[in-house]
């Protein structure tokens, strides 16, 4: 359900699974590829970082300008190669080829990627340490992608490309922990587990035993639907087991690959790897109605209590259901991962810290690429983590400013439900759960108050001119009038032609 | 912004396989049918409910999945079983259980291939009442059967000489929770109704069979009450009757038929608890026994109703149920005409709904439509008189006066019985209406109600020609105007948790429905 969805893609497949879903073959690759590294609270390492007023990137840093040429190239150069004597199976892994091809054309196209420089430079320079010093196992520098999704992943896709989320980027706490992820997806592409997994499928799909399968169902009267399931988890375990052996290999040679170029390997850091929603389950450390004080919000205590009646209050014996079944997990258990490589621990090992810089600018690239999707109570709860962490920067008062101007637009959509994302309590702290609960009940009159009001404050005159320009096309979005639309349109448009190179075109286009 | 998507898909294992072998998964696809059930909790929508028959599992058996909601949509249980053909038709919710009434079935469905297998079979056919008591995360507490006595019908199939089989109950099953006390249920067979109550645990603590044949029956649950408000088939929009039963005892009480004090029927448009007392209420209109009856459009302007009347059942005995009528025909409404004509707006009301609102009055709300003479039609007649057949004919077919439906009327009965028009809720104005039309088939505007017992709100939802328009009675305003269509969106509205509305958006571009619950 879509709260429920929202924190699942979060956590395991980030923003790209919306696409995924839709290439299925694709999708089910690159789940299993993905490498879930995640770390302890980020906070407890990032310090507060002084106001940056220089903009975070440009708009035409998206991928879908910054990387219209690798897409061309991508369409051109990956030809699919005839393998197959078989003209179905031939087919059929042309199929998947294609899949993979349009899958990473559509994220480019949809702006899944960001080619912000300081973020590439630090993250290629931990792969070009990795390249340089693996020179027979690695022939030429692979093409880094960073994708914008929350989830704290990276994943390889064979054709010699890696992408690393942002997320990761939010929460490693060290230089070695991002080169062990590195490592581990380059030793996917370097052991060919892409395309063997592209060429097992085929070979699969197009098997007498496959086919006789379902035509055996096709001739049974009765019980068809399990028939079929148990054919497709049949295969979905066998592929998981198998998967699970790639990741077992993909980490040792992963630590072979650190080694050879210089870098330090602790096994510790797959023990981190079981909490990968950890940052909704972080309670705040003050009461939510003060984090609203300071921007003249009266927040009423029992906005933040569930008050209607609902099935959600209730308790039951709640199962997460987003969890796989042992047999279907694509990743060996993080204990098991931990036991296997402990040995090649490198003891006394000091860690290289992440740039503060590059940590706050993966932030922020993260909470606008939340709030742009209107993932707008987990947008703002990260600024309230961050405001925790001691964050004074303007940028997050703008951003909340953006939030409710964007939950009051998503209330006139009919979209403010979505937009809030409710998620059931289990998943999360209770401090999240008041917040949803609050963006929810707030009602409508007081988040219109609010949105007023806060065009008002003080700090606007410390944010430069596409924050205030992105300021007044809010509040024209939220007039209200027979012809909202077509003004909407026009200060969409505006907006665009005065500050073409800000990062906030990417919101303002969505209404031109 | 633009990415939002959501629909209930029941076959999601697969989909991940599904362009690769699409025939067997479209097969296998096909086959399976998902119903959608909101579950109540006094009244009131606390979550919902899908069950799914996946597959054939034998020659009379299915193999069924349920899956548990809560109120904003999240998936918190879920159960699979194998049962015979199976119709969920009401699902209630109290104390931690669910109850489930299914209507099941063994020849439902089925297809014979000649009339006589049909006729052959039909002895066979058994029919039973299936109630489920269910914990929140999906396991069975218990199951109770009634057996009912449902006729087999077969509809011989289009271009096939193939029978099939349908087999259902005369009125459809009612569940309702007794709050902190059990579950009743009300259906009925072709020989008579029923009514039983059980508790929590899904013991049955009694039954009652009732004689069947009426047109209409709701139970409602009030307290340690459960009430049964039946219309008979002789009279049109009257011949209501109420009774009430102990839930723990089973004792019946005083059965009232609903009559004004002149003997002129009633007709019931609001039927529920009043939020101030938590007491049953009936309110509606008094049909006048002249010109009333299912009236058609031009009905409307001859004084159908004579005014409004709210009963309250305030104990067990008729001596304490309180009458309140307000009557227009005697002059003693301001503002109506004696024929039920709203002198400001010169509008003819057609009241749809009534309901007891947080102060204790009783809210009247419907469509209405306003009269106009067709002066083109009476020139024209006029003109062309010395043509002696043209004339007649003319006037015949147009008549003098044209009808349409305009904004809807809001009527308030204070608890003294005092009536007063309150402000019209604005909305869109048909086209001529077809003067010999039913009233209720003609005027396309329907109302519901929605409260917010939080803030002690009421709100109309007026599904109107065009629009979608939310009304805010307490502070008489329009919250929301929704176009029913925007481009390829075609939007509709469905109750949802308290203070909300369930939004469904279907994108006939895109083939996709979105799902929303807003605050109303």
């Amino acid at each position: 359900m879509p709260g429920l969805a929202y924190i699942k893609q979060n956590c395991y497949f980030g923003r790209q699974s919306g696409n995924l879903l839709k290439t299925m073959n694709v999708s089910e690759y690159i789940a299993s590829r993905l490498f879930l590294f995640m770390s302890f609270f980020y906070g407890l390492s990032a310090s507060t970082v002084s106001a940056q007023q220089n903009a975070l990137y440009n708009y035409q840093d998206l991928s879908k300008t910054a990387y219209t040429h690798q897409k061309d190239s991508l369409k051109k150069f990956w030809v699919c190669p005839a393998l197959y004597k078989d003209k179905s199976t031939q087919a059929k892994y042309k199929e998947f080829w294609n899949n993979r091809t349009s899958y990473i054309a559509t994220a480019i196209d949809n702006n899944n990627y960001i080619k912000e420089q300081e973020l590439f430079n630090y993250l290629n320079s931990i792969l070009t340490s990795l390249t340089a010093g693996n020179k027979k196992l690695i022939k030429q520098q692979p093409l880094l992608l960073i994708d914008r999704s929350s989830s704290v992943n990276a994943y390889a896709v064979g054709g010699n490309i890696i992408a690393v989320n942002v997320g990761l980027l939010c929460f490693a706490e060290s230089r070695e922990e991002i080169a062990l992820v590195l490592a581990h997806e380059l030793s996917h592409n370097i052991l060919q587990h892409p395309d063997n997994s592209m060429r097992e499928k085929a070979e699969y799909f197009t098997s007498e035993e496959y086919k006789k399968s379902l035509d055996d169902i096709l001739k049974e009267k009765y019980e068809r639907y399990s028939r079929l399931k148990k054919v497709v988890q049949g295969y979905s375990i066998d592929r998981s087991r198998h998967n699970r052996y790639h990741e077992g290999d993909a980490d040792s040679l992963a630590i072979e690959l650190l080694k050879n170029s210089g870098i330090g390997f602790d096994a510790r850091f797959f023990l981190r790897l079981d909490s990968a929603d950890m940052q909704y389950r972080q309670p705040l450390l003050r009461p939510l109605k003060d984090y609203f004080a300071g921007y003249d919000m009266a927040i009423v205590e029992s906005w933040t209590q569930k008050k209607a009646k609902g099935l959600s209050t209730r308790n039951y014996n709640f199962k997460d259901s987003s969890s796989l079944d042992d047999s279907l997990k694509t990743h060996p258990d993080c204990v098991a991962r931990y036991e296997a490589t402990a040995g090649a621990s490198v003891t006394g090992l000091k860690l290289t810290p992440i740039p503060v810089s590059i940590k706050e600018k993966a932030t922020r690239i993260l909470i606008w690429n939340q709030f742009d999707n209107m993932s707008l109570t987990a947008c703002l709860y990260r600024v309230l983590l961050q405001k925790d962490k001691g964050a004074t920067d303007v940028w997050y008062d703008f951003m909340v400013h953006n939030i409710l101007q964007g939950l009051y637009l998503a209330d006139k959509q009919l979209n403010r439900f979505r937009a809030i994302g409710i998620v059931p309590k289990e998943y999360i702290s209770k401090d999240y759960y008041a917040l949803q609960t609050l963006l929810e009940q707030m009602p409508r009159e007081n988040l219109e108050q609010y949105c007023v009001t806060f065009r008002s404050l003080g700090f606007w005159q410390q944010l430069p001119a596409d924050a205030n320009g992105l300021k007044v096309l809010m509040a024209t979005l939220n007039e209200n009038g027979t012809n909202a639309g077509k003004a909407s349109s026009t200060a969409a448009k505006t907006y665009l032609a005065a500050h073409n190179a800000s990062m906030y075109c990417e919101f303002a286009s969505h209404f031109k | 912004m633009k990415k939002y998507f959501f629909c209930f898909v029941a076959f999601s294992t697969f989909t991940f396989l599904a362009n690769a072998q699409s025939k067997v998964f479209k097969e296998v696809g096909d086959e399976i049918r998902t119903q959608i059930q909101p579950i109540r909790q006094d009244q009131s929508l606390v979550g919902y409910l899908t069950l799914s028959q996946l597959e054939k599992a034998s020659e009379d058996s299915f193999n069924y999945r349920l899956v548990i909601m809560d109120e904003n949509l999240n998936d918190i249980g879920k159960l699979e079983f194998r049962e015979q053909n199976l119709d969920l038709q009401a699902v209630a919710f109290d104390q931690d259980v669910i109850c489930l009434g299914y209507f099941k079935s063994n020849l439902h469905g089925k297809t014979y291939k000649t009339k006589n297998l049909f006729e052959a079979a039909k002895s066979a056919g058994t029919s039973a009442v299936l109630l489920q008591f269910l914990t929140l995360d999906g396991k069975i507490v218990k199951s109770a059967f009634i057996k009912t006595s449902a006729k087999v019908e077969g509809t011989t199939l289009y271009n096939s000489k193939a029978n099939r089989a349908k087999m259902q109950l005369a009125k459809s099953i009612q569940v309702s929770n007794v709050s902190q006390k059990g579950f009743t249920c009300f259906f009925e067979d072709d020989k008579q109704g029923s009514l039983a109550a059980f508790d929590a645990s899904g013991t049955q603590l009694w039954k009652k069979e009732l004689a069947g044949k009426t047109l209409h029956e709701y139970i409602l649950a009030s307290g340690d009450d459960v009430y049964l408000l039946s219309q008979h088939t002789d009279r049109e929009e009257g011949g209501w009757e109420v009774k009430g039963y102990g839930f723990a005892t089973a004792s019946e009480y005083d059965k009232m038929e609903l009559k004004d004090k002149q003997g002129n029927a009633l007709k019931v448009l609001g039927y529920g608890n009043n939020p101030v007392t938590g007491k049953p209420y009936l309110s509606g209109t008094v049909i006048n026994p002249k010109t009333g009856g299912s009236p058609t459009v031009k009905g409307l302007t001859k004084s159908p109703y004579l005014g409004v009347f709210t009963v309250d059942l305030n104990e067990h005995s008729r001596k304490d149920y309180k009458e309140t009528y307000s009557y227009w025909n005697d002059k003693s409404s301001p503002g109506i005409s004696t024929k039920g004509r709203i002198e400001q707006s010169h509008t003819y009301p057609y009241l749809n709904q009534s309901f007891k609102d947080y102060k204790g009055n009783t809210v009247f709300v419907g469509s209405s439509v306003i009269k106009k003479t067709r002066w083109g039609a009476i020139a024209t007649g006029v003109v062309l008189s010395p043509l002696i057949v043209i004339t007649p004919l003319i006037w015949a077919n147009t008549g003098f006066s044209k009808y349409r439906a305009t904004n809807s009327d809001v009527l308030m009965q204070t608890p003294e019985g005092s009536l007063n028009v309150q402000a019209p809720i604005a909305g869109n104005v048909s086209g001529d209406l077809a003067r010999w039309n039913p009233a209720g088939v003609g005027i396309l505007k329907t109302f519901s109600r929605v409260t917010n017992t939080d803030t002690k709100s009421d709100y109309v939802v007026v599904d109107d020609i065009k629009d979608i328009v939310i009304y805010n009675l307490n502070q008489k305003k329009i919250m929301r105007t929704i176009p029913h269509k925007d481009g390829n969106v075609r939007t509709g509205v469905l109750p949802a948790k308290d203070g909300h509305i369930m939004i469904v958006e279907y994108n006939k571009k895109e083939k996709s429905t979105r799902i929303s619950i807003e605050q109303i």
